[in-house]
């Protein structure tokens, strides 16, 4: 069985040097190839001119925030039911950049909704629960760090990290609940103009390069919680 | 006018993504 | 299975009781919160009976916080939790009777307190049925939810701080509907979908936070 065999830590540390360093070479192909579909093929929108090309950020960083909370879950899960110390690290290793990247699409939403909405912060349902996803991850990595047992640690954060998992639904669904009971949604993030495809391709291409950089960027900070753990 | 928030956004994030990567790079050395 | 429930609820009633100064101080925590607000957004009479469901319950959320260090924190310094760990009832269980027993003692005076802070915001008559109702539902909640939160940073050094971090953003989800429920019955829709949201909750958070309060004590007690 190949995978249990990865399991260990040492005998995965060159794997991962290997994975870590091609993702990062996608990465910057990637980021290249995006950085040139969003500013040079993708046209000026009609309505909101030049500033839309935050999209390009905004939108991928927002996926992979949420797309790395579950990854991060999955590998805690993992952890706690075959009692691999492999993957509980993993997901330790996923945590800032996971947290970074909520950062980043709170950062630029905001910077995007001032010019278009007028304010940078609105209690609309998606940026509420991307609020609350940054605590969650800050909660995970603030749990590890108090705890000095590194069993203790990665079990403890792994159970969080799932309840927090679970909760995520139920907070979106309830801040969208919310939020539209309050507002008569006059502010709608998700009611964008039919996309162009230049549009499109540019926001998948800057998903996948910030997805080979968080490949990269973790197996990095694994290799280095494998190092110092050892 | 509205440059300066392409500007902002773009910058702060590839420099925050640029931090990781230097804070990483810093990490291994010490490592080493 | 039923005696054992009633005996550690008995227990930690009795406990509660001969310490009934700390139960007190998280009440008056709970009234001085309350009546901080008007002091900080002025009198005026309009605004206050908007902010209040938003006030209480925050207020009810901050106390019902500080009230959850003291869960497991006695027993814990003691090793009655160990002990209870390793008996033959199911930690589970046991998790359930206490934070029934937490709630009783720090949620359930909550309750019956909330409508007369209400006055003091001019809550119009017919809302404080559905605060009242709202804190009935989600106060539990809040005790199950928090207890896995307790479990985890148990005899952690900054366990407080660090257990308001973890367990305010698992929190939000009950102070939207419970504060909810009273602005939709103000408003004259009826707050009766957010109060079936929050016994949904209830009986969600009964059947699965125990079960990750014990899987989290086990963690924090080897």
């Amino acid at each position: 069985m190949k995978w249990f065999w990865y399991a260990s830590p040492q005998t995965f540390l060159p794997l991962a040097g290997t994975i870590a360093r091609w993702c990062a070479l996608a990465a910057a192909l990637l980021t290249a190839a995006g950085l040139y579909i969003g500013f040079v093929v993708a046209p000026t929108d009609a309505q909101q001119g030049e500033v839309y090309r935050i999209i390009f950020i905004h939108v991928p960083a927002a996926w992979m925030s949420m797309f790395l909370y579950l990854v991060m879950a999955f590998w805690a899960a993992l952890g706690l039911a075959l009692n691999t110390r492999l993957s509980a690290m993993m997901a330790a290793a996923l945590a800032p950049t996971g947290a970074l990247f909520t950062f980043i699409a709170l950062w630029t939403g905001s910077l995007w909704g001032k010019p278009t909405w007028g304010t940078y912060w609105v209690w609309d349902a998606r940026l509420t629960s991307e609020l609350i996803l940054l605590f969650l991850y800050l909660g995970f990595i603030a749990l590890r760090a108090a705890i000095d047992d590194p069993r203790r640690a990665d079990r403890a954060a792994g159970v969080l990290a799932i309840v927090g998992v679970v909760n995520v639904p139920i907070i979106y669904y309830s801040v969208q609940w919310w939020n539209t009971l309050h507002q008569g949604a006059s502010v709608s993030f998700t009611r964008a103009p039919t996309m162009a495809a230049t549009m499109l391709a540019g926001m998948i291409v800057m998903a996948a390069a910030f997805w080979m950089y968080s490949i990269a960027v973790s197996l990095f900070r694994l290799r280095c919680m494998i190092r110092e753990s050892a | 006018m509205n440059d300066v928030y392409i500007w902002g956004s773009y910058l702060v994030t590839f420099a925050l993504l640029a931090a990781e990567v230097a804070l990483l790079a810093r990490r291994a050395r010490k490592g080493k | 299975m039923t005696r054992v429930i009633r005996c550690l609820i008995y227990r930690d009633l009795l406990v509660a009781w001969r310490r009934r100064s700390d139960v007190a101080v998280t009440l008056l925590f709970f009234v001085i919160v309350v009546s901080l607000f008007p002091l900080g957004v002025g009198p005026e009479p309009e605004l206050l009976r908007q902010i209040a469901p938003g006030v209480i319950w925050v207020a009810a959320l901050l106390s019902s916080l500080l009230a959850l260090g003291r869960l497991f924190e006695a027993d814990h310094a003691d090793g009655t939790l160990e002990q209870l760990a390793l008996g033959a009832a199911p930690l589970g269980v046991v998790v359930s009777a206490k934070a029934l027993a937490h709630w009783l003692v720090s949620g359930l005076p909550l309750v019956a307190i909330a409508p007369l802070l209400a006055l003091q915001y001019d809550l119009p008559g017919g809302l404080y049925g559905v605060l009242a109702l709202s804190l009935l539902l989600g106060t539990p909640v809040l005790s199950m939810i928090g207890a896995i939160g307790a479990a985890l940073t148990l005899g952690l050094r900054g366990a407080g701080v660090l257990l308001a971090l973890l367990v305010l953003p698992l929190f939000v989800p009950v102070l939207i509907l419970g504060a909810g429920a009273v602005e939709m019955a103000a408003a004259g829709v009826g707050g009766h979908g957010q109060l079936l949201l929050l016994g949904a909750m209830l009986v969600v958070a009964a059947a699965l936070a125990p079960w990750a309060s014990a899987a989290a004590l086990r963690i924090s007690l080897e």
